[in-house]
């Protein structure tokens, strides 16, 4: 057997050449025997090749006895492809390219998908962690569960096999090993890491000793921070680091790959959370978590959730009245740890996903449709192979073969690319997004790009062998010349693969038309301030050297005076900053009004502002005054409402002049100023009601440097950071950016969004035009002689360029009809992604319509021009 | 009888029977075959030919190149031993069929 493969596959010419000599001998033996009864020669020599019954075929079915005689033929088909192909370049580039372009997009984004939604979380039993949290039915913001929550569910819920939280308020300045730094610091439970399964690459995991109330501080530093600060020195275990000033001593050291379960928190460092279990609803101080939790085997979420929920309404009775109406409509969401982690994108992706897909179906059809007139081109070959000898199936097989080999030279191009726009599509993602580092090129994306490759295949390859086997062996061979009218099956399935064509393009078209719409709307918001110029500039101040308001109070006001560097038009202070927000929410009270019951007071954003703040953002005053430099905490109190504040608080009347207290003060503050509103919490929110107030009242521990300068952005930066560290240099700056760079930031899922669907939609119709182009293109190729004698009988030029032209539009208006519908079921997907703008937002559908139709105009009329240029006098010459 | 219609496998044993006899030429089989089945069978080009190099590639026949009666070259093919043994199976199998085919044939 082994022997007769070797022999077949490597030395097949020998094989070849004994099997023709046999068959030779044969026919002349016969031919004797026949000539022998008495034939003539010549007559014998006929009628024992009759018998014989074709020297080919017979070759053929022998070498299909033969060991490996599929690897054979496959063989022999793959040369025969490549041949073809090396016949005809300008087709197989235009097919590669096609195919590649679907095929690459298609893999990148499999591989966000497959990163970000398929592959297993790293943690240990990822599947059984849920993410918990508490929130109002009316009130998107949800606050993150108190802690007295956590405790009692950590006491009296059975269906948790573990719950360990986190939090943040730990940002820490840490002044070991070099400059003062702002280190992004998270609290946890001492439970948390082993319940991801995560062990140090150094060191040991907190004790549970170490997580109480007033324990000696400890730890734990993440791998960056490690390297950076303390050069990746082991010895850094059990020594001591300052932390705001005081030390705290290094318990371990986290590993490289470890990614900390939350895109808002970071895994810089990490602290013990300290959580007092005793702590009840009457003491004040208790903190907002974040939960995760592993759910016990078998338990599901919905179990969980109303063990959780019921958990909480129990306790109501204990709640201090305050709470109490504020509690009682409280919900719990238990989601999984992975939709928690990519809730962000994932609707996104998964459009993206949907619109590449519809790009690579586009592109098979177009490589369908050119198949489909290179086979009619070839009919007389097929006719000749079958005439041969050929079945069928052998000609299916050839047909197949060729079209797989170019579809695995598209998806191996397309791998290429893939790879290449993952760094592209990584530049686009939300830098925090969890997992973004995750995504590369595994052996999952590779199986999917071969399974799309092999399908795109299958797909372009079948429309030829479908269009092939209509045709009649002897009417193709018969035919003189290429030029008789044809069967009009595969005209109607090329023309169904155009409006399929043209129907999908359409749905990608009216998609992306709708996220332009949404993003320009956004990229155009007025966003109530001037982002030109302006530099921000972050500073916190160590707890323990500022531990008073007049201290706090004090750097700032040095700070404003020296920040008056030349070259700086403005300087400001504040405590919140348009598009990223307040630190702070205070509740509010108005003067001559009812007392509002336990827990209905308005919660409103606070910021702590100097008195340039407006002017610097120019951030416009609508009425009254800015505060002034005499608005100090021993002056008379005052305070700024922004325009929301006084349209929800005060409609119809006056706001300046009215007094309101806020936070826990009981003095009146007096209105003095109304500032127009801020897009003060992102671009998607309008802005809410927001106070301002002197930030002599108000200084707190982190606060933003606002600088209006036309000063290169370095060189400002540079000179503000030098006039900080002047004043004190254990006061880190951070999050250094322009409002220029926030407002891009804001705009970027947006922009990401746009860009990449755009860029598909203009795929999409660009080959949805090709598409159109070719059918039209070669219905005239295949009727010119038909036109000429219409010409020859008296049509005018125009007659024919409107019987080309409504071919032509005939199929791209009922793909755009078709696509019509499906855009109005499919952009339903998009509302999420969408702002302010309606999924069937007519103009935007209309606007597409009329897009799609000028282009399929522009597709038609190049063959039109063609098909008014034939000379009659040929035409009739030649027939 | 075209070859196609006869039971599977019947045509090897026919092609090992007409071998056992002494080597031949591939003319010579499907006209030995003809004759000892009396007319019966008329084994076409397309079959005998994809049989011969399917049984030689088993090592069921061995084939090499010859002079026939009237000076022309042909290629021999004879069998071997693992034929022989072949044969005997493929025989003993026949005559299992044939009995039991006839058996139920006479059945009442």
């Amino acid at each position: 057997m082994l022997r007769g493969l070797f022999r077949n596959l490597f030395r097949r010419g020998r094989v070849e050449n004994d099997l023709d000599h046999e068959l030779r001998a044969f026919t002349d033996m016969l031919a004797d025997e026949k000539a022998q009864s008495g034939m003539s020669r010549k007559d014998a020599e006929r009628e024992a090749r009759i018998e014989l019954g074709g020297i080919e075929q017979v070759k053929d079915q022998v070498r299909a006895s033969r060991t490996g005689a599929w690897l054979d033929t496959f063989g022999a088909d793959l040369r025969y492809a490549l041949r073809m192909l090396q016949r005809n370049p300008g087709f197989a580039a235009i097919v590669v390219i096609t195919l590649a372009l679907g095929i690459g997009a298609n893999t990148a984004l499999f591989s966000v998908v497959n990163a970000l939604l398929l592959r297993a979380l790293p943690y240990k039993d990822a599947d059984r962690l849920v993410y918990v949290t508490e929130f109002w039915p009316h009130e998107p913001y949800n606050p993150g569960p108190p802690s007295p929550d956590f405790t009692n569910w950590l006491a009296h819920a059975q269906l948790a096999e573990q719950m360990e939280a986190y939090g943040g308020g730990a940002n820490v300045t840490l002044t070991s090993g070099g400059e003062a730094e702002r280190i992004v610091g998270t609290m946890v439970t001492a439970g948390l890491l082993n319940m991801l399964g995560v062990q140090p690459a150094l060191g040991r995991n907190f004790e549970p000793e170490e997580d109480r109330p007033g324990a000696p501080p400890v730890v734990i530093l993440g791998y960056r921070i490690w390297q950076r600060r303390f050069g990746g020195s082991s010895d850094v275990i059990g020594k001591q680091i300052a932390l705001d000033g005081h030390g705290s001593i290094v318990v371990g050291v986290l590993p490289a790959a470890f990614e900390f379960p939350d895109n808002n928190f970071g895994h810089e460092l990490l602290l013990p959370m300290g959580l007092n279990a005793g702590l009840g609803w009457r003491e004040r101080n208790f903190r907002l978590l974040r939960i995760i939790m592993r759910l016990k085997p078998g338990v599901t979420r919905e179990a969980l959730h109303s063990e959780l929920l019921d958990l909480l309404r129990r306790t109501a009775s204990e709640e201090p009245p305050q709470f109490v109406t504020m509690r009682k409509d409280l919900e719990v969401r238990v989601v999984p740890l992975r939709d928690w982690l990519t809730g962000g994108v994932s609707q996104s992706v998964l459009v993206l996903q949907g619109a590449v897909a519809m790009v690579l179906l586009i592109g098979c059809l177009n490589v369908a449709n050119l198949q489909i007139a290179r086979g009619m081109a070839r009919r007389r070959e097929m006719a000749l192979r079958t005439a041969l000898g050929a079945g069928r199936a052998r000609i299916t097989r050839q047909l197949l073969t060729e079209s797989l080999l170019l579809s695995m030279l598209g998806g191996t191009t397309g791998l290429a690319l893939g790879y290449g726009a993952l760094n592209l599509i990584r530049s686009f993602l939300p830098t925090s997004l969890h997992l973004a580092d995750t995504i590369r090129i595994d052996p999952w994306v590779l199986a999917f790009t071969l399974a799309i490759a092999i399908a795109s295949g299958v797909v372009t390859g079948l429309a030829p062998v479908l269009a092939t086997m209509r045709t009649r062996l002897d009417e193709a061979l018969k035919e003189g010349s290429s030029r008789t009218t044809e069967p009009g099956g595969h005209h109607r399935l090329h023309r169904a693969l155009v409006i399929a064509e043209v129907a999908i393009a359409m749905v990608l078209l009216a998609g992306s038309g709708l996220l332009i719409r949404s993003f320009v709307r956004m990229a155009s918001l007025d966003p109530g301030f001037d982002a030109d110029s302006v530099l921000t500039l972050r500073i916190a101040l160590p707890e323990r050297k500022y531990p008073t308001d007049q201290s706090r109070a004090a750097f700032y006001s040095q700070l404003l005076e020296r920040a008056a560097i030349p070259g700086v038009q403005g300087a400001a202070i504040g405590g919140g900053l348009p598009l990223i927000g307040t630190r702070t929410l205070t509740g509010t009270y108005f003067e001559g009004r009812p007392a509002p019951p336990p827990g209905g007071r308005p919660t409103v954003p606070l910021a702590g502002i100097s008195s340039g703040y407006f002017a610097t953002l120019k951030i416009p005053l609508l009425r009254g005054r800015a505060f002034t430099e005499a608005d100090r905490e021993d002056a008379h109190p005052v305070v700024i409402v922004n325009r929301a504040f006084a349209d929800q608080f005060f409609p119809g009347q006056d706001a300046l002049g009215k007094k309101i207290t806020f936070c826990c003060e009981n003095d009146l503050n007096e209105i003095v100023g109304i500032a127009g509103n801020v897009r003060q919490a992102g671009l998607r929110t309008a802005a809410a009601p927001t106070l301002y107030a002197p930030y002599r009242r108000l200084p707190e521990s982190e606060m933003l440097l606002v600088l209006r300068s036309s000063l290169p952005r370095a060189a400002l930066s540079s000179a503000a950071s030098r006039v900080i560290r002047a004043i004190d240099p254990d006061v880190p700056v951070y999050d250094v950016a322009t409002m220029r760079d926030r407002l891009a930031e804001a705009l970027s899922t947006q922009r990401a969004n746009v860009a990449l669907m755009g860029v598909l939609a203009a795929l999409a119709l660009l080959l949805a035009a090709i598409g159109i182009f070719g059918v039209i293109a070669y219905m005239v190729s295949r009727r010119s002689p038909e036109i000429g004698i219409r010409m020859a009988l008296g049509a005018q030029r125009s007659d024919v360029l409107r019987m080309v032209l409504g071919q032509g539009m005939i199929l791209a208006f009922a793909g755009i009809v078709i696509g019509l519908g499906g855009a109005l079921a499919a952009t339903r997907a998009l509302r999420t992604l969408l702002f302010e703008i309606s999924p069937r937002d007519p103009l935007t559908l209309a606007a597409s319509v009329l897009l799609f139709a000028g282009v399929a105009a522009a597709a038609c009329y190049v063959p039109a021009r063609r098909a008014i240029r034939v000379d009659p006098m040929a035409t009739l010459r030649h027939e | 009888m075209a070859a196609e219609d006869l039971l599977p496998g019947t045509l090897d044993l026919l092609i090992l029977q007409t071998l056992s006899l002494g080597p031949q030429h591939g003319l010579g089989i499907s006209r030995r075959i003809e004759q000892i089945t009396g007319g019966t069978f008329k084994v076409m080009p397309g079959s005998l030919f994809p049989a011969l190099h399917r049984m030689e590639e088993q090592g069921w026949l061995a084939a090499e190149w010859g002079e026939s009666e009237a000076n022309r070259k042909a290629k021999y093919y004879r069998i071997t031993r693992s034929g022989s043994r072949r044969l005997g199976k493929e025989r003993d199998r026949w005559d299992k069929v044939a009995l039991a085919i006839r058996s139920a044939l006479e059945a009442r």
